[in-house]
């Protein structure tokens, strides 16, 4: 009888943190999408403002950096929701903090070369953005890969 | 000289973007002179906050903030200490820090050639 409920006990318990860990990959996935379409659109936005049109006034200069910006805020403020919902799970984590700190850095360097290159005719900013823009897909991916990386599979370094 | 004040950027404009006066009327440069710098003279910490305002752009950050270094009226390390700002994301306030680093280092260059 001990037996029995013991065994019930610790089903009961498996089947709700399975459910928790399942709830917050379904939940990161979401936001991950997110934020991967959000770098999208950035790119596009500044692909067409940068290269595809040549002749740059003050007032279009004005109004494609703070849109941009406007793009950046709703990415960080994606990016944190991200960051709370990963930093809930318990059993590891693949540094969150790391994450969040090379992630931030980067943004912070999008949101002024995006700025630099609103009034700019460099030639350099496009391919520095694009960089940019990589560089946060790859931190994305790789935390993710890692942070819900199957239990059997190595570790990728 | 009194203790401390806080500035509500929203109170100002509620898209405080544009580095002087050929972005617009409202624009960085007319907020540090009009504003901060008053708040400066008058108060020995001054928090400016941007949490009611729909957000904001690097070059009205810049001008603000270098330009109060620039101007020669502050410098760096009063500026980081005598200036608090309240802002939601963290690679903004990053960036903020960025520039008063950055202006101060260009005049200091400056000054040396």
């Amino acid at each position: 009888m001990d037996l029995a409920l013991i065994v019930a006990l610790i089903a009961i318990a498996v089947t709700i943190m399975s459910a928790n860990a399942s709830s917050t990959r379904n939940e990161a996935h979401h936001q991950a999408t997110m934020i991967q379409d959000l770098l999208k659109d950035i790119s596009e936005s500044s692909h067409n403002y940068l290269i595809e049109s040549s002749n740059h006034e003050a007032k279009s200069a004005n109004a494609f950096e703070a849109s941009s910006n406007t793009k950046c805020d709703l990415l960080e403020s994606t990016f944190n929701l991200l960051i709370r919902r990963c930093s809930r799970y318990f059993l590891f984590d693949a540094d969150i903090r790391k994450f969040e700190k090379e992630f931030i850095f980067l943004l912070g360097r999008l949101r002024n070369e995006i700025s630099q290159a609103a009034y700019a005719t460099d030639n350099q900013s496009p391919h520095i953005i694009n960089a940019l823009i990589t560089g946060l897909y790859t931190k994305l991916n790789d935390y993710i890969g890692e942070r819900f990386r199957p239990i059997f599979e190595r570790r990728s370094n | 000289m009194k203790t401390e004040t806080t500035l509500d950027v929203s109170e100002y404009t509620d898209l405080p973007i544009g580095r002087n006066h050929l972005d617009g009327p409202k624009n960085g440069a007319d907020y540090r002179d009009n504003h901060v710098i008053p708040a400066l003279d008058e108060y020995s910490t001054v928090k400016i906050d941007f949490t009611k305002t729909l957000g904001t752009t690097p070059s009205f950050l810049e001008e603000l903030f270098g330009g109060l270094i620039r101007s020669g009226y502050i410098d760096t390390s009063n500026l980081l200490n005598r200036v608090h700002v309240i802002y939601k994301y963290e690679s903004v306030k990053n960036n903020i820090k960025k520039y008063i680093i950055e202006a101060g280092d260009h005049l200091e260059k400056n000054r040396k050639k």
